[in-house]
């Protein structure tokens, strides 16, 4: 089978996915709680590095990086792929100058340079609503095509969003394994988004199998290969399971590693299905 | 003034020569195909093929109907790729024709999402989105397209759009007479009115043409309003479940 968006487009989506989450759940640690260490201030630092891992996937699925320049000498604000890389261009930047601001030595120098502009909360709210916006557009982008599986529903930008900060939520918590209170927060907010999550798939399915799509055009993502995939790792696995295994009041990092490979695994299902024909 | 074609099923005798002068015009390159059981040839456009022959068979009691089916980039009056091409690489010109700038091209490929009728394929040599450009170098020199130029039947017709559409109805008029009840005028209104009109003896779908293809959503901004607003639902939900989750409680402060 011959797909245009193959394995580095479901990285790229899912790192970036990740970079978006990964920010917003620091930036609203620090805003809601004044507990904040230097180690959870390292999500901005992962949210840039991820970032740059995503894009550097992207770049790579090009094939010729340099012609990637051509998308900052265009601005269409119905085209969400053009949206999605001015809006990758101010997340970094915006994840960079956070990460300056935080930093010590001479880019700490370069944070207060960027400081004299705007405040640092002005900086992490920003960032926030970038990092919101990184996430979702991901899925609002798949939207923007005439693929039935993508095109026919209304919830797949806020479904990518979800799975982005619960992925963000869940790399946080791996990273600070040892922070018990950091721990029981961001299982909490893991929760809700899971809980999210999953009346959003709920809708989704809805829409595809009742809605105004005929199921022969769709039917791809609940059978076969990617139906399990779907299903069985992106549903189950990747975020039932995890749900019920945090509601059990356990605090594991089993429930955390399945969420990414669960988000992994739903992008993958989603992007691959969609193009089959 | 926009130009328009029409490909006429009734008249078109599977020749081919509409593709090789297309594939010789345009300089691309010959592709290895397999048969597959057909005299069809290739089976989808490419990045090297613009134009192609489908060959169309039905069957109608104890008899199977053979038809041929010219066709390329329809440059769409409402263009789908040109919309959500993140780099403006895609273009209109003033006479209606569709192409792609391959040096503004980034090769991200979501003209082949977007596009209802997936022309746009990939170059693979030179990793660009490729299409019929509508003979832009030809049209724009007071010339036919490669392909109308060399049609020996008279089933692709080049020249206005209000010409092709006279030519199309006079011709659907002369199937009528004849008892033909099923032929299609298609393209004279969807997607804002497609540069390329096809008369079909039988309906759209018969030939693997949408009955009515999407209009393309980047236009109709209803897929990125709507998902928009539902994320924005969601991202408000997930901003209230921080609070909740993250907020320093009272007695933690003290």
């Amino acid at each position: 089978m011959h797909v245009n968006w193959g394995l580095l487009v479901v990285l790229y989506l899912f790192l970036a996915g990740m970079a978006g989450g990964i920010y917003f759940t620091t930036a609203m640690y620090e805003f809601f709680n004044k507990d904040i260490n230097e180690k959870i201030k390292k999500g901005y630092f992962y949210a840039f590095v991820l970032l740059l891992i995503a894009v550097f996937f992207l770049i790579l699925d090009l094939e010729r990086p340099a012609r990637f320049i051509h998308m900052m000498f265009a601005y269409k604000f119905f085209s969400p792929m053009s949206m999605g890389s001015w809006g990758l261009f101010f997340f970094g930047l915006n994840a960079f100058i956070t990460v300056c601001i935080n930093s010590k030595g001479r880019l700490k120098a370069l944070g207060d340079f960027f400081l004299r502009f705007l405040s640092y909360k002005a900086f992490i709210l920003v960032g926030t609503a970038l990092s919101i916006f990184l996430s979702a557009y991901t899925g609002v982008l798949l939207s923007e095509t005439t693929m039935p599986l993508w095109s026919s529903t209304p919830f797949l930008g806020a479904l990518f969003l979800t799975s982005g900060v619960s992925c963000g939520v869940c790399l946080l918590m791996l990273l600070n394994k040892d922070n018990e209170d950091f721990l029981k927060r961001g299982k909490i907010l893991d929760n809700m988004c899971l809980i999210i999550e999953l009346t959003v798939i709920l809708f989704f399915i809805l829409a595809l199998t009742i809605g105004y799509v005929e199921f022969v055009e769709v039917k791809t993502i609940f059978t076969g290969l990617y139906g399990f995939l779907f299903i069985g790792l992106g549903i189950i696995l990747g975020a039932l399971i995890p749900l019920l295994i945090n509601v059990s009041g356990k605090v594991t990092m089993l429930s955390p590693v399945l969420v990414l490979v669960g988000a992994f695994f739903l992008r993958y299902a989603i992007i691959f299905a969609g193009q089959i024909r | 003034m926009r130009f328009g074609m029409l490909n006429d099923v009734t008249r078109c005798t599977g020749c081919r020569s509409c593709q090789v002068a297309c594939k010789q015009w345009n300089d691309r390159k010959p592709e290895e195909t397999k048969n597959l059981g057909s005299y069809e040839n290739p089976f989808s456009l490419s990045g090297n093929t613009w134009k192609r022959v489908k060959f169309v068979e039905k069957e109608e009691g104890d008899t199977v109907k053979w038809s041929f089916l010219s066709y390329q980039c329809n440059h769409c009056g409402d263009a789908g790729c040109m919309a959500v091409c993140p780099a403006n690489a895609i273009k209109r010109t003033k006479n209606g024709a569709v192409y792609i700038d391959e040096k503004i091209c980034t090769g991200c490929k979501y003209c082949l999402q977007a596009c209802p009728f997936h022309i746009p394929h990939t170059d693979e040599e030179k990793k660009v989105s490729s299409k019929c450009t509508f003979c832009v170098d030809r049209i724009s020199n007071g010339l036919p397209p490669a392909c109308a130029k060399a049609c020996p039947t008279g089933a692709i017709v080049f020249g206005s759009r209000d010409y092709v559409l006279t030519v199309a109805k006079e011709r659907a008029a002369i199937l009528a007479e004849r008892g033909n009840k099923k032929f299609a005028i298609y393209g004279e209104n969807i997607l804002g009115g497609l540069g390329v009109i096809y008369l079909l003896p039988d309906s759209p779908e018969v030939y693997g043409l949408p009955e009515k293809p999407k209009t393309p959503p980047a236009i109709n901004f209803v897929n990125v309003f709507s998902n928009s607003f539902v994320s924005l639902i969601a991202a408000m939900i997930i901003t209230i479940g921080a609070y909740v989750s993250f907020k320093k409680e009272d007695k933690d402060a003290r």
